[in-house]
C-alpha cells in the first residue's frame, strides 16, 4: 500500500555515492583484475570493463530504479523483477562487448574450461549489481518509512499535548484571573452583594473548568453551566455592553458531550466580537438534538470578522478537536451573522455510552 | 497641598466599570488631593473629555473599544500628562520600557501606585513638547502593532448555500484558477471564490502555500509526493487525492526548498 512516502532522487544518489560507492568501486576493480589474470588481458580491457560496469549501474539506477521508487515506493516484487531483468541485461551486454573486443579469442589461458569460467565471472558481477542496488534501496526505503513514521508519531503526540496545554491555558489565563479578581475587589467597596455573587461565579467556573479538563467527557448541561458562569463573570465587567441568553431544552442537558468544546467559541465571541465594539452586543446560544445530531449554535452581534482576523486561533483548535473525536461525522461552520457579528454552528453525533 | 485652589484634575478611561472604580478608589487613597472629574467608558469618550475638560492627567486603559489608550494619547498629544493603565501583559510592559511615559499595572497595588504617583507629581508640568510626545506614542503604537492581525489570510470567505462562510486556510488543500475565478478545494468540498490566483498568492502565507503553477496554489502541508524523475519536470500529488499537479519550471525552485 501507498502511505505517502516522499522519496527524492537527489537524496538517493547522494547516499549512493557517499555510503556505498567506495566499496562498490573497490569490488568491481578486484573482479576486473582477477578477470584480467584469468584472460591474460590488458590494462585497457580492465579499464573498459570497469567503466562499462559503472556507467551501466548508474543508467540502470537512474532510468529504472528511481522512477520505480518515486511512483511505486512499496512494490517489492516489482522491484525485484526489474533488478533481475537488469542483471540479465548486463550479462548480455558484456557478452556483446566481449565478442566485439576479443573476437572470441580472449580466454586462451583456460583451455576447455574457459567459457565456464567466463560465465561464472559475469554472473558474479551481475549478482553483485543486483545485490548492491537491492540492499541500498531496501535500506533507504525502510529508513525513510521509519523516519516518516517517527515524525508522524512525534507530531501526533505533540498535538495531543499541545491541545491539552491550550485547554489548561485557556482556563487559567493570568489575564483573566487578574481581571476577575480586580473586579471582585473593586466591587467589594460599592456593591458587596455583587462582589459575593461574582466570587461564587468565579469559584464555580474554576471548579467546572478544572474538573472538565481532567474528564474528557461531561454533559451538555455541564458545559452550559460553565459557559453561564463565564458569561456572568464578563457581565459584571462589561455591564450593559454584554447581553446573553442560553436556550437548552431539558432533555438535551443530560446528553454526554466532550469537555471544553464550546466554551472557547464563546470566549472568542467576547474577545474578538463584543469587547472591541463600543456598544458591545448580544450572544445567543442554543443547543438542539435532531436525528442523533447535537447542534450548537453560538451567534454574536459583535464586530464580525475579516479574512485576516486572528479570530480563528481558538476556532481552528476546536475544528481539529472535533475532527479527531468524530471525523467526518462532525462539522464546524463559521459564518457571518445578520446584521453583524459571527455565527458558529457545531454539529456532533450523539454518542450513546455503552 | 490640600485646600489649594488649583488642585490637580484627572480623568480615568477604562471600558470596565469595576476597573474604573477600583483605580479611582486606590488613586484617591494614595493621592487624596487629586480631583477625578470624569470617567470615560471608551476611547472616543476619553478623547472628547480630554479635549473639552482639559484635565491635568489622563489615566488611559490600553485596551478600549473605539480607540485604544495609545491612539487617544497620540491624538491628544500635548493636552495633558498621560498615564497608561494596562493589565498584566508582558508585551505591553516591554513596550513601555525605555519610553518616557508613565504606566500603571492592573490590578494596581497601593505600594506600586505610590511610586508611580510620586513620579507623576515630580514630572507634572515639565512635560516634553507635544511633538516629542506624539513621536513617543507613535513608537508605542508601532511596537503594539506586532500584536495586530497577521498580514496573511487566515480565512477564505465564500458564499455557500446563501450564507457567507469562513473556511480556515489550514483546511484548504489547493486553489485552482477557474475562468477568472478560483476553485477552492477542501477535503470535503469545493467552492468558487471571486479572488484570482494572483491575488491569493500575494495574500497567502508563502511559507504555508506554494504557488506551483500560474493557475495552482497548493497547501504545502498536504503535499504527499513530489517527483522529479523526468528531466526536471516536477509533479505534485496531495494527500488523499488522486489529481496530479504540474509544477511549472519557473516555480520549480519551491520544490527544492522542501
Amino acid at each position: 500500500m501507498d502511505d505517502g512516502i516522499i522519496i527524492k532522487s537527489s537524496q538517493i544518489s547522494k547516499r549512493l555515492l557517499l555510503r556505498y560507492y567506495p566499496f562498490w568501486f573497490f569490488f568491481v576493480v578486484m573482479i576486473a583484475i582477477s578477470d584480467m589474470y584469468m584472460r591474460q588481458g590488458s590494462i585497457v580491457a580492465v579499464a573498459i570493463f570497469i567503466l562499462v560496469v559503472q556507467v551501466y549501474t548508474f543508467i540502470n539506477y537512474g532510468v529504472v530504479v528511481l522512477p520505480l521508487n518515486v511512483f511505486k515506493p512499496n512494490h517489492k516484487w516489482a522491484r525485484l523483477f526489474v533488478m533481475l531483468a537488469s542483471m540479465l541485461g548486463f550479462i548480455i551486454l558484456l557478452n556483446i562487448l566481449e565478442a566485439q573486443y576479443t573476437g572470441d579469442a580472449g580466454l586462451s589461458g583456460f583451455g576447455a574450461n574457459k567459457s565456464i569460467v567466463a560465465a561464472i565471472g559475469k554472473l558474479h558481477v551481475g549478482i553483485f549489481i543486483v545485490w548492491f542496488l537491492y540492499i541500498e534501496e531496501q535500506q533507504y526505503v525502510s529508513d525513510e518509512i521509519a523516519k516518516q513514521e517517527r515524525a508522524k508519531r512525534i507530531h501526533n503526540e505533540k498535538r495531543v499535548l499541545e491541545s491539552h496545554l491550550k485547554l489548561l491555558q485557556a482556563q487559567i489565563e493570568p489575564h483573566f484571573i487578574f481581571n476577575t479578581l480586580t473586579s471582585i475587589e473593586s466591587l467589594d467597596d460599592v456593591d458587596p452583594q455583587g462582589a459575593k455573587t461574582m466570587q461564587m461565579n468565579f469559584i464555580r467556573y474554576l471548579e467546572a473548568s478544572l474538573v472538565k479538563v481532567r474528564a474528557e467527557v461531561t454533559t451538555v448541561g455541564q458545559e452550559v453551566a460553565l459557559i453561564r458562569s463565564y458569561l456572568d463573570l464578563f457581565k459584571v465587567r462589561m455591564g450593559e455592553r454584554l447581553e446573553y441568553e442560553v436556550d437548552v431544552p431539558r432533555d438535551v442537558q443530560s446528553l454526554p458531550f466532550p469537555s471544553m468544546l464550546i466554551q472557547p467559541i464563546v470566549e472568542n465571541a467576547i474577545k474578538h466580537g463584543l469587547e472591541p465594539k463600543v456598544d458591545g452586543g448580544h450572544i445567543h446560544i442554543s443547543v438542539r438534538l435532531n436525528n442523533g445530531v447535537i447542534r450548537w449554535e453560538i451567534a454574536d452581534t459583535g464586530r464580525g470578522m475579516t479574512e485576516t482576523s486572528n479570530f480563528g486561533v481558538g476556532l481552528s483548535n476546536i475544528m481539529e478537536r472535533t475532527e479527531s473525536l468524530y471525523g467526518d461525522q462532525s462539522s464546524v461552520v463559521v459564518e457571518d451573522n445578520f446584521p453583524s457579528g459571527v455565527r458558529v454552528i457545531l454539529e456532533a453525533p450523539h454518542v450513546r455510552e455503552s | 497641598m490640600s485646600g489649594k485652589a488649583n488642585a490637580i484634575v484627572a480623568i480615568i478611561a477604562d471600558d470596565e466599570k469595576p476597573s474604573r472604580s477600583h483605580l479611582k478608589s486606590r488613586l484617591l487613597s494614595v493621592w487624596p488631593d487629586l480631583s477625578i472629574c470624569a470617567e470615560a467608558k471608551n476611547g472616543i469618550e476619553a478623547k472628547s473629555m480630554i479635549e473639552t475638560l482639559n484635565p491635568d492627567i489622563a489615566f488611559l486603559d490600553i485596551k478600549m473599544p473605539g480607540l485604544t489608550g495609545i491612539e487617544v494619547a497620540r491624538e491628544t498629544a500635548g493636552h495633558c500628562t498621560i498615564v497608561f493603565v494596562t493589565a498584566y501583559d508582558e508585551f505591553a510592559v516591554a513596550a513601555f520600557e525605555n519610553e518616557a511615559v508613565d504606566y500603571i499595572l492592573k490590578p494596581a497595588t497601593v505600594e506600586r501606585l505610590e511610586k508611580t504617583v510620586k513620579r507623576i507629581k515630580a514630572r507634572l508640568g515639565d512635560e516634553a513638547a507635544p511633538r516629542e510626545m506624539s513621536e513617543i506614542f507613535e513608537r508605542l503604537m508601532a511596537k503594539m502593532a506586532k500584536d495586530a492581525p497577521s498580514r496573511y489570510l487566515r480565512w477564505i470567505k465564500a458564499q455557500i448555500n446563501g450564507s457567507v462562510r469562513f473556511v480556515p486556510v489550514e483546511k484548504i488543500l489547493y486553489f485552482k484558477a477557474n475562468q477568472g475565478y478560483t476553485s477552492v478545494f477542501t477535503e470535503k468540498s469545493e467552492m468558487l471564490i471571486k479572488k484570482t490566483i494572483a491575488e491569493l498568492s500575494d495574500e497567502l502565507d508563502p511559507g504555508l502555500f506554494f504557488r506551483i503553477h500560474r493557475g495552482t496554489i497548493v497547501n504545502a502541508k498536504y503535499i504527499d509526493s513530489v517527483s522529479d524523475a523526468s528531466a526536471g519536470r516536477h509533479l505534485v500529488r496531495l494527500r488523499g487525492r488522486s489529481e496530479i499537479h504540474r509544477v511549472s519550471r519557473s516555480y520549480a525552485y519551491l520544490m527544492k526548498r522542501m
